[in-house]
């Protein structure tokens, strides 16, 4: 298949989730340079569970800030405005794997799949802080995202994705390894479709894009390295399933473009192991309303 | 580049006519490769095209194979050492507090 086929086929798919009006509309606040926390305020104040997340994360210990922050404006003027888009993006990802959960039977369950990209999102914010990144929060909404052509595959393309999974099963084998001999197409292909479709910046496609190959990101090799490296310590610490069990390999070239030293890694790794469980609760709000 | 179908990229270009052993034209150099072509080119029996692929992005591809090949026929590759170790580690001490 190629790509004007598989874009066909995304296009043509009527119920393509979209990314809630909340993030849409927020974000063409945060892009104006006249806009002030209020603006912001006014839509997010709108919708009660990202109102809850916000205040939550805000208060959480990642912040530690030494008062308790009670309204959504402090909580802006003191997270910034490129922090709290980025929260509230990780947070529709969130629904959005939420939603699609029930609809059809997986092929494997859905939330391991979470837990995969929710643990792949932590190794990579945490690679982030290690590098002191500048925004680490995207590098959290590209691990998040970095497998959401799986889920597309999933829920629109269900025998291709069916007959992928069992070969990969039967042959022990990284599904990005097979996909592309067996369908076509790879799910970072997907993936990166869906990103064009939600305007998400380029820096996130790229990391969804080049996940498996850093080296092919034209501008963001080493965002997309460090989702490389976060994949697989996810996968190395069996923190949820990605639909193989198999750890895929960073090579020296790889892990060096991150940034990080070779004695980074063991304490970068406990610090992922800490923070899954932590992270997770934060997310959960549905559950606990 | 000489690739076998298998292979081609999404945005990919023919690099080359294909032309058949009558000396018809099957494809034509610049044309986007779509699942049309493909058809057409298998039919007759094609195998193998030329396709366009810039400069820098072949020079990644050959880095990159060549170092995992290099990784992997040699068994040394650090990372992954410490990783995979790190990893076993963790998770058992993991099971132990999880009881």
């Amino acid at each position: 298949m190629t790509l004007e086929e598989l874009k066909k086929i995304i296009d043509g798919i009527t119920d393509l989730p979209s990314l809630p009006s909340v993030i849409v509309k927020v974000m063409e606040v945060l892009n104006n340079p006249k806009s002030s926390a209020q603006d912001v305020k006014k839509i997010i104040e709108n919708d009660y569970i990202q109102t809850v997340r916000i205040l939550r994360v805000a208060n959480s210990s990642y912040y530690s800030f030494p008062q308790k922050i009670s309204t959504v404006t402090t909580a802006i003027v003191l997270l910034g405005f490129s922090e709290i888009k980025n929260l509230l993006l990780s947070s529709s990802v969130y629904d959005f794997f939420e939603k699609n959960k029930g609809e059809k039977q997986f092929v494997f369950s859905q939330t391991k799949f979470l837990d995969h990209s929710i643990g792949v999102a932590i190794a990579a914010r945490t690679i982030g802080e290690f590098i002191s990144y500048d925004e680490p929060e995207e590098l959290f909404v590209g691990g998040l995202l970095h497998d959401i052509g799986k889920v597309i595959m999933h829920q629109f393309m269900e025998e291709d994705f069916e007959k992928l999974i069992k070969n990969v099963i039967k042959t022990k084998s990284l599904m990005y390894k097979k996909e592309k001999r067996i369908l076509g197409y790879n799910h970072p292909e997907v993936g990166m479709m869906l990103a064009k479709k939600w305007k998400l910046a380029d820096k996130i496609s790229d990391m969804i894009a080049y996940h498996h190959r850093p080296f092919l990101s034209k501008n963001y090799k080493r965002e997309a390295a460090i989702i490389n490296l976060a994949d697989c310590i996810a996968r190395a610490l069996e923190i949820g399933y990605a639909g193989d069990d198999q750890v895929p390999i960073v090579t020296t070239k790889v892990f060096s473009l991150t940034g990080l030293k070779i004695r980074d890694i063991k304490p970068l790794m406990q610090e992922t192991e800490i923070k899954f469980s932590e992270t997770k609760t934060l997310f959960s709000v549905k559950s606990n309303l | 580049m000489k690739v076998s179908f298998e292979e081609i990229n999404i945005g990919d270009l023919l690099s080359a006519d294909v032309i058949n052993p009558n000396g018809a034209i099957l494809a034509r150099k610049g044309e986007i490769i779509d699942s049309e072509t493909v058809r057409r080119l298998k039919l007759w029996g094609v195998t193998k095209i030329n396709i366009h692929v810039p400069k820098s992005v072949l020079k990644a591809k050959v880095e990159e194979k060549a170092e995992e090949t290099q990784e992997i026929t040699t068994g040394i590759n650090k990372v992954m050492d410490i990783i995979l170790h790190t990893a076993k580690k963790i998770k058992s001490q993991r099971s132990v507090k999880g009881g």
